[in-house]
């Protein structure tokens, strides 16, 4: 799945957890929104740069 | 559905029953319809080519295979032998809304309610898999494939739990049971979800998500405009 390793970044990043403490693992992330999820990815991906 | 009976010197030649949406068109008439997508396609560029005896011939041949195919009691090969005039009236009067119609939110299929949903409050499981399976579609163009692979991803129930054997099923399901106003308007309104996101917050990932937005174009809404530009021209001859 194309998007399968963006989403698993996140769940390893542990990125989730400062604000969603039992959202860790791929399975739990793949079931919220998308769009809290890609504002994450944003959020990531800003911190990075 | 429309009936038409045809007559020729006031002799019943063909009786057929044309669509008036695509809630009256099934899948697999619009699968067949647009095996001829190319026949327009040729046509529009003889025309603007000025070969105008070859464009005329294909697009006769488009609207006749448009006509049969999403139409009911009649094949080509008995459309072919009425009179060309008939057929270029209908397509005119009858098949305006292959480019005008407007893509519906809510539908009932065999018995079940389903929406178009909002598809950033769905779950990203289920935009992984359609991005997915977007990319595995050999022919890209066909908006029911396209339409049809949103629908399968969003028409179920519960918590996501990556299935792509179900969503094959479901698949079959809407193939059977949804007509092409449901697969049209899902493809309709994820590309506009796609663009939506594209803007706001991918812009990392635009050239991966803009690549998947030119693969959502409704290319049978084009060819329906070609078609119909050039019946008006011919009525007007």
């Amino acid at each position: 799945m194309g998007y399968y390793p963006l989403f698993a970044s996140v769940a390893e990043s542990g990125v989730l957890t400062n604000y969603m403490s039992d959202k860790t693992n791929i399975e739990q992330i793949l079931n919220l929104p998308l769009s809290e999820v890609m504002s994450v990815v944003e959020w990531k991906k800003a911190e990075e740069v | 559905m429309k009936k038409y009976t045809l007559t020729n010197n006031g002799k019943e030649i063909l009786v057929l029953k044309v669509p008036e949406g695509r809630h009256e068109v099934s899948y697999d008439q619009w699968c067949e319809a647009y095996k001829y997508l190319d026949l327009a396609q040729e046509s529009k560029k003889d025309f603007d080519d000025g070969n105008i005896f070859e464009a005329t011939q294909k697009s006769i041949e488009s609207i006749s295979r448009l006509v049969s195919s999403l139409s009911t009691g009649v094949t080509y090969e008995q459309l072919i032998k009425v009179p060309y005039s008939k057929i270029n009236n209908i397509f005119i009067l009858d098949f305006g809304w292959l480019s005008s119609e407007m893509p519906k939110k809510s539908f009932k299929v065999k018995g079940k309610t389903f929406k178009i949903p909002n598809f950033s409050e769905k779950s990203a499981g289920d935009f992984m898999d359609v991005m997915d399976l977007i990319k595995q579609i050999n022919d890209l163009k066909n908006d029911a494939d396209l339409g049809l692979t949103i629908a399968a991803i969003y028409f179920r129930e519960g918590d996501y739990k990556q299935d792509v054997e179900a969503i094959n099923e479901r698949k079959e399901h809407l193939k059977k049971y949804a007509a092409m106003d449901v697969l049209f308007s899902a493809g309709f309104f994820f590309s506009n979800s796609l663009m939506s996101l594209e803007k706001s917050m991918l812009q990392h990932l635009e050239l991966e998500v803009m690549e998947e937005l030119e693969k959502l174009t409704s290319s049978l809404s084009g060819w329906g405009t070609i078609l119909y530009l050039q019946a008006l021209q011919k009525a007007e001859y």
